[in-house]
């Protein structure tokens, strides 16, 4: 009988632990375990100053496109954005006060961090 | 005698238990390649849901309007002018962002004291000091906002404890609702361990119950194609100073673990509730009814999407209420 109940109970954990999406909070702290690339840099006005709170959006150039997370990055106080994207190529635009940058590419690779500056006109 | 009664309930509790879990694994595993999705602080409730078949959903709670002191429910007062970075510009389509799909559709939500803005919840983050625009949530439930879950883990830095404001129905400088912090940031193994942009949804249970004032959400599940449901997202995009912002579409793609739409959304929209408004006495959910989190703009197929809401993912969310 307890060998039956030992048999239910393996069974029941075994299914409950076979992935997907159980929950986790921050109570759990796992460490950060994919490998993503990273892609950071400092938006700079056309004299050359750094430009804070400049929303910087990559666009993906792989066919088909990786989706881009719909986060608010912004620039800080020296200019410095970091994006942290699924590897590919992508493409970086610079916006504050309705100027655009000129977009500027990144090969971004899983493990990698690239330096990558954009201008504001 | 005793004993031997006693060691049959165990074994009959957990011959059920195991029945159920299959029973589980064969309805939440349909069109789910990564696996079964299991609760584990809501066991019962999931056993409850893969007894029903099709549609199961809650619906949402107006709440009671403006509160006279936000202090009640535990919020920070948070006064008119305070400073969250960020900037505004007068159309989404000026600077070329991929997820404006066709022209800039938006449209801003203002004043934000009604139902659903006051629910609607602009996220902040603050690094080295300076608070700065993130995302967006929803609530869902007294304490507890849903988002997507990059906006409360980041695959290469961890969770953002300690980081995140919620500011229910901000609206510009004015934060009629105070704000609140996170007692806990939850999301899912598979967005956490995996890093799948189809469970990409999470949340936070908050140090507060504004949500009895801002009211909340519904939300339902159904395994029917949701093709052609009105969509409206309402949130905070980055390219609006903290505005609310809002633009309705329908479902462009049903797919089993993440809907499409065409819904106008720019980076920090990110979280904010895909719903639609469904009539009084629908089935499961009525009134405002959350179908999936927004969280990724346009990809291959030319439409931004968001994690659906499936029967496990409801089971779930419902879990941390």
């Amino acid at each position: 009988m307890r060998r039956a109940h030992l048999a239910l109970l393996i069974g029941v954990l075994a299914l409950a632990a076979c992935g997907g999406e159980t929950p986790s909070s921050d109570a759990d702290t796992p460490p950060p375990t994919t490998a993503q690339a990273t892609v950071t840099g400092v938006v700079t006005d056309s004299a050359g100053l750094p430009v804070s709170d400049a929303l910087v959006q990559p666009r993906s150039l792989d066919t088909p496109p990786h989706p881009v997370p719909e986060l608010a990055v912004l620039s800080d106080q020296q200019g410095r954005y970091t994006w942290h994207l699924t590897p590919g190529r992508y493409e970086f635009t610079a916006t504050k006060d309705n100027r655009t940058g000129p977009p500027v590419e990144a090969a971004a690779e899983a493990g990698r961090t690239d330096e990558l500056d954009l201008r504001l006109p | 005698m005793n004993i031997q009664r006693s060691s049959r309930r165990v074994g009959l509790a957990l011959a059920s238990a195991l029945l159920a879990t299959i029973g589980l694994v064969s309805t939440a595993s349909a069109g789910t390649p990564k696996g079964v999705e299991l609760g584990s602080s809501d066991t019962e409730s999931v056993v409850t849901a893969a007894r029903t078949s099709g549609l199961r959903g809650v619906s949402g709670y107006e709440g009671t309007g403006v509160p006279t002191d936000v202090t009640a429910y535990g919020a920070q007062r948070v006064p008119a002018g305070h400073k969250i970075q960020g900037y505004s510009s007068p159309t989404g389509d000026d600077f070329g962002v991929q997820s404006i799909i066709g022209a800039d559709n938006r449209v801003r939500v203002n004043p934000t004291t009604s139902f659903p803005a006051r629910a609607t919840v602009l996220i902040t983050r603050t690094v080295s000091g300076v608070e700065r625009l993130h995302c967006t949530g929803w609530m869902f439930g007294a304490s507890l906002v849903l988002t997507a879950g990059h906006c409360v883990y980041n695959q290469s830095t961890g969770w953002y404890t300690g980081q995140l404001k919620f500011y229910p129905g901000a609206n510009g400088t004015s934060y009629p609702y105070g704000s609140c912090t996170a007692a806990t940031l939850r999301s899912n193994t598979g967005w956490t361990t995996d890093g799948n942009p189809d469970a990409d949804y999470g949340g936070a249970s908050l140090n507060c119950s504004i949500g009895n004032t801002t009211g909340w959400y519904g939300a339902y599940w159904t395994t029917a194609s949701l093709n052609g449901t009105s969509t409206t997202i309402q949130g905070y995009p980055g390219d609006k100073a903290q505005q609310q912002w809002t633009h309705t579409d329908q479902v462009r793609v049903s797919g089993s673990l993440r809907l499409y739409y065409a819904n106008d959304t720019v980076g920090g929209n990110s979280g904010s509730s895909v719903h639609t408004v469904r009539a009084t006495g629908s089935s499961g959910c009525s009134g405002r009814c959350s179908l999936a989190f927004h969280a990724y703009g346009v990809g291959s197929n030319g439409y931004n999407s968001g994690p659906r809401i499936t029967e496990s993912r409801f089971n779930l969310v419902v879990g941390w209420r």
